[in-house]
């Protein structure tokens, strides 16, 4: 089965810039556009890592966040956001934020953040690396 | 006039987005204070609606707040930054922490006009730069002015748009957590800027890897 990974993020943009650091062939990719829909993502799709913007409508990363740990202390939850405030960070990281990842995403970063939470994509990470160097 | 796109909308939201967090956390490092965003968002409206558009975005926009500064370059324009009235004593004393000396107060006057032009000054300036070097394109400012909201209606007379003109508008909404102060930044680039913006976005958003 393929890792399952979850983006979740307002704009289409940023979601695009994302998945263009990912490898695709290899995971099984959902995206959500806010934080109600990251929640009801998390808990139907059980996701290996998510990635999660915090600035959104209707409901943002913050509470989202707060509420997936909440209910699911495993989780790893890599937050990417712009903003980069130090309450920012401390508040995340209190939260139970597995990472912090600044907009926009670097690739090496992405991957870092991918392999250390899903080490068995360490041979798709790769290929994709040199997929598009 | 051709609309933008939605890929092209959400691309500036985004870039507005990742620009405004930077000036966020430039502000943080100034005065301790820690800042809510919210998303931003992006508007095409004709240049003559502005006033009316602000009116809508606003409550009681004429006794509001507000710093105005025009920028030049690869995109022309200009952005308004406004806060609800009784903001520059709030904004004052955040900047005057530890140091609550009393003022005569004409002196006061003049320091909260300083402290809204100063607040603006960074927002306005790290926005505009992160945004204009993520787009990879370059602008130069004209000093930021403080006026009240009921002199926005003759400026933006004064500014020269046609009923043809159109304008992007972004506008995105702030608050200064714990310290019951927050604004709105809109920025409105001119039409013949649209071209320009438009470009560079496109650079952005194939670009990017």
């Amino acid at each position: 089965m393929k890792p399952r990974v979850l983006i979740v993020d307002d704009s289409a943009t940023a979601r695009l810039f994302l998945r263009r650091h990912l490898p695709l062939e290899s995971i099984d990719l959902r995206e959500a556009t806010n934080g109600q829909e990251a929640i009801s993502q998390f808990e139907e799709f059980s996701p290996d890592i998510m990635f999660l913007d915090l600035t959104m409508p209707i409901m943002d990363g913050f509470e989202a966040l707060e509420r997936i740990m909440g209910d699911h202390p495993e989780a790893k939850v890599i937050v990417l956001t712009s903003d980069v405030q130090q309450r920012t960070i401390e508040r995340i990281r209190a939260l139970g934020a597995y990472r912090f990842l600044k907009k926009p995403p670097r690739e090496s970063e992405v991957h870092g953040a991918l392999l250390s939470a899903v080490p068995q994509l360490a041979g798709a990470v790769d290929a994709d690396k040199d997929h598009t160097t | 006039m051709n609309p933008i796109t939605d890929e092209e909308r959400d691309a500036l939201q985004e870039v507005m987005n990742i620009s405004f967090g930077q000036a966020a956390a430039q502000l943080a490092e100034v005065i301790d204070v820690f800042i809510r965003l919210e998303a931003p968002e992006v508007e095409l409206i004709p240049a003559l609606g502005i006033v009316d558009y602000l009116a809508r975005n606003v409550s009681g926009v004429a006794k509001a707040q507000c710093v105005h500064q025009e920028f030049r370059g690869d995109g022309d324009g200009m952005a308004f930054l406004l806060f609800p009235p009784g903001t520059e004593r709030r904004l004052l004393s955040l900047f005057q922490a530890g140091n609550e000396d009393r003022h005569e107060s004409d002196i006061l006057l003049e320091l909260e006009s300083e402290v809204l032009l100063e607040v603006a000054n960074i927002l306005i300036g790290a926005c505009m730069g992160q945004m204009m070097q993520l787009l990879d394109r370059h602008v130069t400012y004209l000093p930021p002015r403080a006026m009240a909201g009921d002199r926005l209606s003759d400026l933006l007379s004064d500014a020269g748009f046609t009923q043809d003109d159109y304008t992007i508008t972004v506008r995105t909404h702030f608050q200064f957590e714990d310290r019951a102060v927050s604004g709105r930044l809109f920025l409105v680039y001119r039409e013949h800027s649209l071209g320009n913006i438009r470009e560079a976005l496109h650079e952005f958003l194939h670009g990017y890897a």
